[in-house]
């Protein structure tokens, strides 16, 4: 008897230790730092992106994950699809990217890999985010990411100094595509060989051709053109309409016949900042970058020039830049909860101070930083116009690339305006027979 | 039957000998036949990789590929770069490897590490640093020339841009190779030669091209095939554009069809090994036929 009471104290000891001991470690466990990868190919705007890591990883703290970090890593441009999707194949892709819904999105994306939000989590930003933002990243329903942006798209941006120069009034700068056609003409500068040393536009021909596509339907819209069909799976009878064509032909003509396009300068916003064209068009960040590279650069910004069918059009893309996150993440919950802890006004202004650009959440919008931003003539214009219509479908980036790439092609010369509409509505519909 | 002794040792060389060759081997399946068998498995499907769904589709990826305009466009650009190329970097291969032997052992080894560098450094580098040279306003070519080529800004001029920077990669490599060859040929030919009167031209038709022959057929294949392959030079400094003027064969893979349709990404990738298989085939049998 004496020897089983030995044996039963000496058990519940054991027993007490060994609980002990695994409860510590399940604490040791809980606490272990985890880092979650956020990958973003904004190069342009380090700082924006390390911003929103910041705060992400404040927010975590707030909910009571204090082990939680977000860790931003840029992922260069050109090549993030790829990027992107060697790394999910493999397993081994970030939690939360930087993508389009449209292309990632489970069961509606051509690489199905962004999950759909938590219903509280959906709920909270779609009550949050400002009105004209409230759809992008959300498909079916399901919102599968949040806006990086109050996008307004591109804006006119030009200088001062040159527009003086030319005899042109500063205070005036085009409303319409005549008007900004006949001011590059004014603003164009040529040595004694005729080539262009300034150029009164500055046109996006390089790089990759969703980015020309981007800049150049700020332009192509105003003509009343739509790329696609509505279900995104036809491009012959849109691309190559008649108020298409009008739309490439504008762009043709600034090039040929105003003369006013240098087809040898580098990125547009490259060429402003160094003075080597008058006009660009492009987006709120620009903003923040000519101001720590040429903070001496005299310029303002305008909405941009309205077309023949009265369009002030705001691009508000619903095939948008959104943050997601990866269905093959193993903090998908912990993600959840944080991204309602990051939807509040303080994070957000943050991040955009950064960037220079609008907050995505309406409360923010009435705020000293909504208010100093530069362009608040612009967000003015186009708060109250039409939305130009947008290639949301499966598909849809991937096809405009290509006329994109339709576009370089004419204005480098290498085909008439007609032909190049004719080509991308072949060459589209042969890509979206094949998703 | 009695192994003999002789017989065993045999076998036991054989099995060291797979042995040693086992990792490499496995180290070849691993990388190179399993994904070409994957590849080829894969370009008779509609395949979403991440949902890992293979729909069979028969040859529809091939047809599909074959009868794209995007793919006959990046074929066109190809076979363009090929045709620039090739003749360009044989002609100077060629050239400066002769040149080089004329010196002494040192001087030229001299040489050769100097042409070598480029072939070691990365694509990427190479590609940034040829940006700027040939950058239409402020790089050192216009500046120095006075000209206002747009260089790889231009359709007409970035195909050649590019290939600029394939010789300037590539030139190292070949050189070596030819150098090694033309060293190979015994200098009592040329002594011989220059007794019966053949100098300069006479000698190289005569005794050094027809001797470095096979050689010189290796280094073309090898180029060809590297050309076909062109990638690196390419995504480094124009991406494909100005409007898909250098958008090569690898670029279209990479750029256009690998996001959207891991099916035919593999049918193109099967196109490809096999274009170069019948391009190896060939140069095999150009060599036998040149050889002395």
């Amino acid at each position: 008897m004496r020897n089983l009471r030995n044996v039963l104290v000496l058990l519940m000891v054991f027993l007490s230790i060994t609980t002990g001991l695994w409860a510590a470690g399940q604490q040791e466990k809980a606490k272990a730092p985890v880092e979650i990868v956020f990958w973003s190919h904004l190069g342009e705007s380090p700082e924006f992106v390390h911003a929103f890591a910041e705060k992400a990883t404040e927010a975590f703290a707030s909910i009571g994950l204090d082990n939680y970090s977000v860790k931003a890593e840029i992922i260069d441009y050109s090549s993030y699809e790829q990027k992107y999707l060697t790394a999910f194949s493999s397993g081994k892709g970030p939690d939360i990217f930087f993508g389009r819904a449209t292309d990632w999105a489970l069961e509606y994306g051509i690489n199905p890999i962004a999950v759909p939000f938590r219903a509280d989590t959906q709920k909270v930003w779609d009550e949050a985010l400002i009105d004209f933002m409230s759809k992008q990243g959300v498909i079916d329903g399901k919102r599968f990411g949040i806006p990086y942006e109050a996008s307004v798209g591109q804006m006119l941006y030009y200088n001062v100094d040159h527009f003086i120069e030319a005899g042109l009034d500063p205070d005036k700068p085009p409303t319409t595509l005549d008007e900004m056609a006949e001011y590059a003409r004014i603003l164009t500068k040529r040595d004694n060989n005729g080539n262009i040393t300034r150029g009164g536009y500055g046109l996006r021909y390089l790089g990759a051709g969703g980015g020309i596509w981007d800049k150049f339907r700020t332009i192509y819209h105003q003509f009343g053109a739509v790329a696609l069909s509505e279900d995104g799976k036809t491009a012959n009878g849109y691309i190559n309409s008649a108020e298409s064509l009008a739309g490439f032909q504008y762009v043709y003509d600034l090039v040929n016949v105003q003369k006013a396009i240098s087809t040898t300068f580098d990125m547009p916003e490259t060429a402003f900042k160094q003075g080597l064209v008058s006009m660009i068009y492009r987006e709120p960040w620009l903003i923040a970058s000519i101001a720590e590279d040429v903070p001496s650069l005299n310029y303002r910004i305008a909405p941009i020039a309205g077309g023949p069918v009265g369009l002030v059009a705001k691009q508000i893309p619903l095939d948008g830049w959104n943050y997601l996150v990866n269905s093959q993440s193993r903090h998908i919950e912990p993600i959840m909860d944080m991204l309602i802890a990051l939807c509040n006004v303080e994070a957000d202004i943050y991040i955009h101070e950064k960037r220079q650009t609008p907050p995505v959440i309406e409360a923010a919008f009435d705020s000293d930083f909504v208010r100093s931003l530069p362009y608040g003539n612009v967000l003015t214009a186009y708060n109250d116009s039409l939305l130009s219509p947008e290639y949301a479908q499966l598909g849809g980036s991937q096809a405009t690339t290509i006329a994109g790439e339709e576009f370089v092609k004419m204005v480098m010369g290498g085909q008439t305006p007609k032909q190049a509409v004719d080509r991308a509505a072949v060459r589209m519909d042969q890509m979206l027979r094949t998703l | 039957m009695k192994l003999t002794r002789y017989t065993l040792l045999e076998k036991k060389y054989a099995i060291s000998g797979l042995l040693f060759i086992a990792p490499a081997f496995i180290y070849y399946l691993a990388v190179f036949f399993y994904p070409l068998l994957s590849a080829i498995y894969s370009s008779f499907f509609r395949v979403n990789v991440l949902a890992n769904q293979f729909t069979f589709i028969g040859w529809k990826n091939y047809v599909d590929t074959i009868s794209g305009q995007d793919f006959q466009h990046s074929v066109r650009v190809t076979l363009s770069y090929i045709a620039m190329f090739v003749p360009m970097i044989m002609i100077i291969s060629v050239s400066l490897s002769l040149f080089i032997t004329q010196f002494p052992p040192k001087v030229s080894s001299f040489f050769i590490v100097i042409f070598i560098l480029p072939f070691i450094s990365a694509n990427v580098t190479a590609g940034m640093i040829w940006n700027f040279i040939l950058d239409p306003v402020i790089g050192i070519v216009n500046t120095v020339t006075g000209s206002s080529l747009a260089w790889f800004r231009g359709t007409q001029t970035a195909l050649f841009s590019v290939v600029i920077v394939g010789v300037w990669l590539r030139i190292g490599f070949d050189v070596i190779i030819l150098v090694g060859s033309i060293k190979g040929i015994p200098q009592e030919i040329y002594e011989a030669a220059r007794i019966d009167g053949a100098h300069g031209w006479k000698q190289f038709f005569h005794i050094t091209y027809p001797l470095i022959n096979p050689t010189i057929i290796l280094v073309l294949t090898l180029e060809v095939i590297n050309s076909f392959r062109v990638f690196g030079e390419i995504m480094s400094t124009t991406g494909g554009g100005p409007g898909g003027a250098t958008k090569s064969l690898m670029i279209h893979l990479i750029k256009d069809v690998f996001p959207i349709s891991y099916g035919r990404a593999s049918a193109i990738s099967i196109l490809l090994v096999v274009s170069l298989i019948i391009i190896s085939v060939l140069q095999r049998l150009l060599k036998k036929s040149v050889q002395y």
